[in-house]
């Protein structure tokens, strides 16, 4: 019983300094700081870092190099007129233009070779001599392709990185905003798989998926050289990596969700069960104490929502170069077939790269796919009370 | 235009060699060969054209185009002769000079093929 009547009486304490100092500053709209322990203590403004803000700049400072250049804010004030539809639309125009630019030279060499390819197999139609001729214009192409990178490998490679890198970044930040919010099992279940994503990323989806798809793009490389013997070997690494990346997707974005749905009932009853009895508790400043506390998780509440909304845009930022990349790839290797299929050749190459990049765009999809769920339960948890 | 030029010579040559060969001339052999060194000799600056295209498309950003182009000559000029020792009616000469050029395509291929499995092992060991 003492030690209750001594955590209600920090928390009233607590909550009546906070409330006290919100109310000084007139600053619901724009509330960015909790309560220092200075603050706590004396009941003063303390002009010294807030730890919660501190870990946000934190996050911000150690950002990959991809997003150096890149305009991010938590400013719940001016966030919401920095991304605005211009910002996005903004982004993915340099992005598409960049991938575009790229990929024209290494389809159209693609393309040459393909069609040089048919041409030296039909005019030398009555021997091997075209057959090996043709042979070696077919290396050729599959060398122009993981040359001149149709197949964005390191890309994907490096988005991984970067997703990793902003996962371990943004842990932090998350549980200094989710327990400032008071959601200190929503803190703990984030924490949680913030360090899951980060295992699944490093051990699953470096370790195994994108080795899986690499192998897979060996084995298409070299049976240019032996064509048709090697076709079945490409093809099942791919389909092995499509169901890693899906299963593991799926199951962690239905336990994170149900995690998520749980602890955030249990923050809910637990407050509100804390609200009640200050209240109870203190029949004059019960209820001012209640409203404080109230006002301090909502304060914390808007910062985190201002996070969340940086951290779903840097998913999309992040996820986009490879994503535009994947997708141009397989629309391009899609005309190129097309095209050699109007002379009446089929290029098993293309339709195999095709199948590369549709299993890279299956990994990267749902690499990201478990960090967007992660961060859009983050931004919806609403204030407590 | 010159594939008028090219059915024409091809039709007289194809005309003249078949009536030779009926009459019992041993010159007839000798006009199906001189008809398949006009008709490559008429192709040969379409084909140079075509080439220099496809130099030009890649560029200087695929080093391996001239190994394709070298392989695509060797091929073709392969083959023409192979039909050129058929119409002789030298089959063992045909099959000698096919197996010649397919060495030939496999000796200008060697560093090409070395690269390609260079880059294949490079791109196995990518993630690992």
């Amino acid at each position: 019983m003492k030690a209750v009547a001594l955590i209600s009486a920090v928390i009233i304490v607590a909550g009546a300094s906070q409330g006290s100092l919100a109310d000084r500053y007139n600053e619901y709209s724009s509330y960015d700081r909790r309560v220092t322990v200075t603050e706590f203590l004396t009941g003063e403004p303390d002009d010294g870092e807030e730890p919660y803000l501190e870990d946000v700049e934190g996050f911000f400072s150690s950002l990959p190099d991809s997003l150096s250049g890149v305009d991010l804010t938590s400013d719940p004030a001016t966030a919401a007129e920095k991304y605005d539809f211009s910002y996005f639309s903004g982004i993915m125009k340099d992005k598409v233009r960049g991938a575009l630019s790229r990929f024209v030279y290494p389809f159209l060499l693609l393309t040459v070779l393909c069609l040089v390819s048919f041409l030296v197999k039909n005019l030398c139609a009555s021997g091997g001599v075209g057959r090996a001729a043709a042979t070696v214009v077919r290396c050729a192409a599959a060398l122009s392709a993981i040359s001149s990178g149709v197949v964005p490998l390191r890309e994907t490679q490096s988005f991984l990185a970067d997703l990793s890198t902003v996962t371990g970044a943004s842990a932090p930040a998350c549980a200094a905003l989710l327990v400032a919010g008071g959601r200190v099992s929503g803190a703990a279940v984030n924490a949680t798989y913030l360090a899951l994503i980060s295992t699944l990323i490093e051990k699953i989806f470096q370790g195994v998926v994108l080795p899986l798809i690499a192998s897979s793009l060996a084995l298409i490389t070299v049976e240019c050289a032996y064509p048709g013997h090697a076709v079945k070997l490409s093809s099942f690494p791919l389909t092995v990596a499509k169901w890693i990346s899906v299963v593991t997707a799926s199951v962690a974005s239905i336990a994170l969700g149900a995690q998520s749905i749980l602890a955030s009932s249990a923050d809910t009853v637990g407050v509100k069960t804390l609200k009640l009895a200050l209240g109870s508790a203190l029949p004059l400043v019960g209820g001012a104490v209640g409203d404080s506390v109230s006002f301090i998780t909502a304060g914390a509440s808007s910062v985190k929502g201002a996070f969340g909304v940086t951290l779903i845009v840097i998913i999309f930022i992040l996820v986009l170069t490879p994503l535009v990349y994947l997708l141009l790839g397989r629309a391009a290797l899609g005309i190129t077939d097309a095209v050699c299929g109007a002379v009446g050749e089929d290029f098993p190459l293309l339709k195999s790269l095709s199948g590369v990049l549709g299993a890279l765009t299956a990994a990267v999809a749902s690499a990201c796919a478990v960090f967007l769920v992660l961060a859009v339960t983050f931004t919806s948890y609403g204030a407590l009370i | 235009m010159d594939i008028l030029k090219i059915c024409g010579a091809a039709i007289v040559c194809a005309l003249s060699s078949s009536l030779l060969k009926k009459l019992g001339a041993p010159v007839a052999s000798s006009v199906a060969v001189a008809g398949i060194v006009l008709l490559l000799s008429l192709s040969l600056p379409k084909i140079a054209d075509a080439a220099a295209f496809v130099k030009e498309t890649a560029g200087d950003g695929f080093e391996y185009m001239s190994i394709v182009l070298k392989v695509t000559a060797v091929a073709l000029i392969s083959e023409a002769s192979c039909r050129i020792a058929e119409a002789s009616g030298e089959q063992s000469l045909s099959s000698a000079l096919g197996a010649a050029g397919k060495i030939e395509i496999i000796y200008l291929a060697l560093p090409l093929l070395h690269d390609l499995f260079d880059g294949a092992s490079s791109v196995a060991s990518l993630s690992s």
